[in-house]
Parts: structure tokens; sequence; C-alpha cells
């Protein structure tokens, strides 16, 4: 019975974990917490993440998934499925509509996952790499003058400054009249 | 005389309206200058008499420079960006000391990034163009930098333009090595098994804190898949023991106190780094002898999350 334990333990299997050499992957955003995407109600905005393969040692293969915020965002496209050559950098174009009816000063959030995908062969104990990121939203009023002042700011300079000709030419025709 | 005292009441009023605008400091300011007091503290001068007029950068083209905008690029890769600034000088574009043109990005809590050696790219009259390259790093961090440019002529009369922001996004990244763990043969219903070749290192090749989770996959029989050691059989700690985060097939589960600080890993100190040790804690003990894995049921996926 002993004899036999011995045998069994001596061919049972070996594990190999193999991971596909270097496995490295970034995704890239323009917007963060303290830089939230800022979109106002009844607009629809097109932008993008940045898929990196630049630390890696082959081409990848990246799923790309919104667990998230998929009721106002989604990925533009027939395909979420990317190709990221080694050394390279692609976009990942994705679109934000917001409705008309939306609160201003709401924030929400849209989470993307992006997962490497790759098939692990006979005998392996494949692990592949993951990325979450987060898209804060601030929805704002519409964007319009970029002015720092206000009409009515104008308005009182404008009229001070009409005041301000009409007191000169006052002056000078008092001056006028002293002179004569 | 009524009529001429409300002319000048309507003039100063609107001499003063004007005014308003212009007084940037308030009125404790406003009424020293009015009244011409002035605060009273020592203040050290140093005044250096120098022949000429000073060079002036009248433009820092940020617009035109390495967009970093969408976050720099991940570790171990440097980001190299060029930007050019503009340089006037009334006594000739030959009185500018070229050597001196230098140029750096600052950022509160950050470590400045400089050249220190631009170089000239044209010049003609009284005007020249200077070429920058300043290197920045994975970690460096997002947001808002400053830049300031500056340049000095052969009388050492200089000229400062720190008017110019660039901003840096952010860039979430991970490495891992090294790219194959290993178990040694285990018999049936063994436990707390370590992988033979662990840690797993992981490196933050991004700006961003992150933490970890991993999505664990049952490993069925190559030859037998009615036989299969369970993804929940398996732990991952941060420390070189079993019993660590249990896992749970196909559910991303969060690894218990590894995280990933950003900085340069490169160093090789801990800096950025995490790792995972594996541990097969229990195995059925109605398993067969022949070989498991993940050709079946897919890969494990380790992912970094906020």
């Amino acid at each position: 019975m002993k004899k036999e334990m011995i045998k069994l333990a001596g061919v049972f299997g070996i594990f190999v974990f193999l991971i596909s050499a270097v496995s490295a992957f970034a995704v890239s955003s323009k917007y963060w917490e303290e830089n939230p995407l800022t979109i106002s109600p009844g607009e629809t905005i097109e932008t993008y993440l940045v898929l990196q393969n630049l630390a890696g040692e082959s081409d990848l293969t990246v799923e790309a998934t919104i667990t998230e915020g998929n009721e106002f965002a989604s990925l533009i496209g027939d395909s979420n499925i990317f190709i990221v050559p080694l050394g390279q950098k692609i976009e990942v174009p994705f679109s934000v509509s917001i409705p008309e009816d939306a609160v201003i000063g709401d924030s929400k959030n849209i989470i993307f996952s992006f997962r490497t995908l790759s098939n692990p062969e006979s005998g392996e104990f494949g692990f592949g790499s993951g990325v979450e990121r987060e898209i804060p939203l601030l929805i704002i009023t519409e964007q319009k003058s970029t002015s720092p002042f206000s009409w009515w700011v104008y308005l009182v300079i404008v009229l001070a400054g009409i005041l301000l000709i009409f007191g000169i030419i006052e002056l000078f025709k008092k001056e006028k009249k002293k002179k004569k | 005389m009524k009529k001429e005292a409300s002319l000048t009441f309507v003039f100063l009023f609107a001499l003063i309206i004007i005014s308003l605008p212009l007084i940037s400091a308030g009125f404790p300011e406003f009424w020293n200058k009015v009244t011409g007091k002035v605060t009273t503290s020592p203040v050290d001068l140093n005044i250096t008499v120098t022949s000429g007029s000073a060079p002036l950068i009248y433009s820092v083209q940020n617009s035109t420079m390495t967009d970093v905008s969408s976050g720099l690029n991940e570790g171990p890769n440097p980001t190299y960006i060029t930007i050019n600034f503009s340089v006037s000088d009334t006594d000739g574009n030959a009185n500018i000391n070229d050597s001196s043109a230098r140029i750096n990005f600052t950022k509160t809590g950050e470590t400045t990034r400089e050249n220190l050696t631009c170089t000239e790219s044209g010049s003609s009259g009284n005007y020249a163009n200077y070429t920058c390259n300043v290197t920045m790093w994975w970690w460096d961090g997002a947001g808002l930098w400053n830049i300031t440019a500056y340049i000095s002529d052969i009388n050492s009369n200089s000229g400062i333009n720190d008017s110019q922001k660039f901003s840096v996004g952010t860039t979430a990244g991970f490495q891992v090595t090294p790219s194959s763990l290993t178990f040694s043969s285990i018999s049936p219903g063994a436990t707390n098994q370590q992988a033979t070749n662990d840690p797993m290192s992981l490196n933050n090749t991004g700006n961003l804190v992150r933490n970890v989770q991993i999505n664990a996959t049952n490993l069925y029989g190559e030859q037998n898949n009615v036989y299969a050691l369970g993804a929940s059989n398996f732990s991952v700690n941060t420390a070189d023991a079993c019993a660590g985060t249990a896992m749970v097939s196909q559910t991303y589960t969060s690894i218990s106190g590894a995280s990933l600080p950003i900085g340069n890993y490169t160093i090789n100190d801990g800096t950025a780094q995490e790792q995972l040790y594996f541990c097969l804690d229990s195995s059925n003990s109605n398993l067969i002898s022949q070989s498991y894995s993940t050709s079946e049921a897919g890969a494990w996926t380790i992912k970094i999350i906020a």
C-alpha cells in the first residue's frame, strides 16, 4: 500500500505556470478624477483611451468592455477586440451621450475593463493581464463665452467711459471760457 | 458753480468706476497708494548694473510641443518632449548667449524635469528660436505642469517666461515577471504546496496607484476533464506563505494587501513593486494522475484597478 502511494505521488502531474514571457500593457487617458470629462445635457462627445504595448515582448490582443456606464457610453467600431503591435500605441475610441434631462452638476462614471487574450497551450497554466480604467463624467451647463466678465461689467465700463469723455469735454469748455 | 461741481463729481465717479477693475490687491493697498503710506519691512536689494537691453522670451510654444495630455509612455520607456521658444533682443540675436538657453517643467510634489542645454534652431535680426528636449518618466504625476524658459545675453541680462503650462494625462499599466511559475509534483489530497519559483513580481509602469485583483479559473485534466483542480484550491499571498487570499472561479478577487504605488521600479528595491506568492492550499483526494492546466477554462488574469 505504501509502495502504491509513493508511485502515485511520483507520477502525479507537474504543474507548470506559463505566462506569455513578460506580460505588460498599459491604458492611458486624458481624464481622471481631478480632470473629468465635462459634458452638457443632450450632448454627444467622441473621445478615446490609449492602449500601450511598449514594455511587452509580442503583439497583444486586447478585449475591451464597458462594465459600468453602458447606458450612456459605447465603444465606437465593429469590434471590441484590439490588436496592439509591439512597441506601439493605439486609440480605443468611444462616445458618450448624455440625455437632455440630465441634472447639471451630476457626476457619473464609465468603467472600462481591458484584458489580454491568450490561448494557453496544452499543459500550461496561463496568465493574462488586465487593466481597469475609470472615466469620471461631470454634467455641466452648455459652454458659451469664455470671457471672465459678465455683460453688466462691460455695460458699467462703457457707461463710465462715456461719462469720463463727457466730463473731459466739459472741463475743456470751462478752461476755454476762463481763458476768454 | 453747482453745475461745475456736479460735473466734477461725475468725472470723479467715472474715474473710480474705471479704476475698480484695475485695483487687484483690495482696498488696503488702494488706500496706501492714495495716502502714500508704505508697508515697512526690510528688503535686501541686489542691484546689478548691466549694459544693453535684456532678451525677451516672447513665445513658449506649448501648443506645438509633444502632446502628453493622453499620458506618458509606460515604463520603462522615457517620454521625450520637444518644445520650442522664441527670443527677441533689440541688441541683435548675436547678443544672445545661446548656451544659456534652458527650460524646466515643474509641478508641486514632483521632481523638476529640465533641459539645461537647449539648442538654437534658427535666428534672424533681433530674433532667435530655441529647441529643448526634456525627458519625462512614467511615474511623473498627472495634471498641469508649469513651463519656465530662461535665457541670458552676453551682458548678463536675462529673460524668463513662466506663463505657459501643459497637461500630463494618466497611465495605468503594469509588468509581470517571471514569465513562468512552476510547482513540483504533488500527490492527491496534498496541502500547502507553494510554487517553486515565485514570487511573481508586478511593476507599476504608470503614474497611478493601483490595487490588484486576480480572476482564477479551474484547472481541468488534460486527458480526462471530469477531474479538475478547482480555482478555490489556490490562494495568493503577498507574503511567502500559504493561506493567502482564496481564489474564486471566474471572479475577480482583490488580493489582500497587494498594491502598486507609483515610482521608478527599475531601482528594484521594492519601489512601485508588489510580489505575489501562489499556493495550492489543498487538492482533492480523488484526483487521478494526469496534467491539469488552464487550456480548457482559460488563463488566469491579473488585473490592476483603482
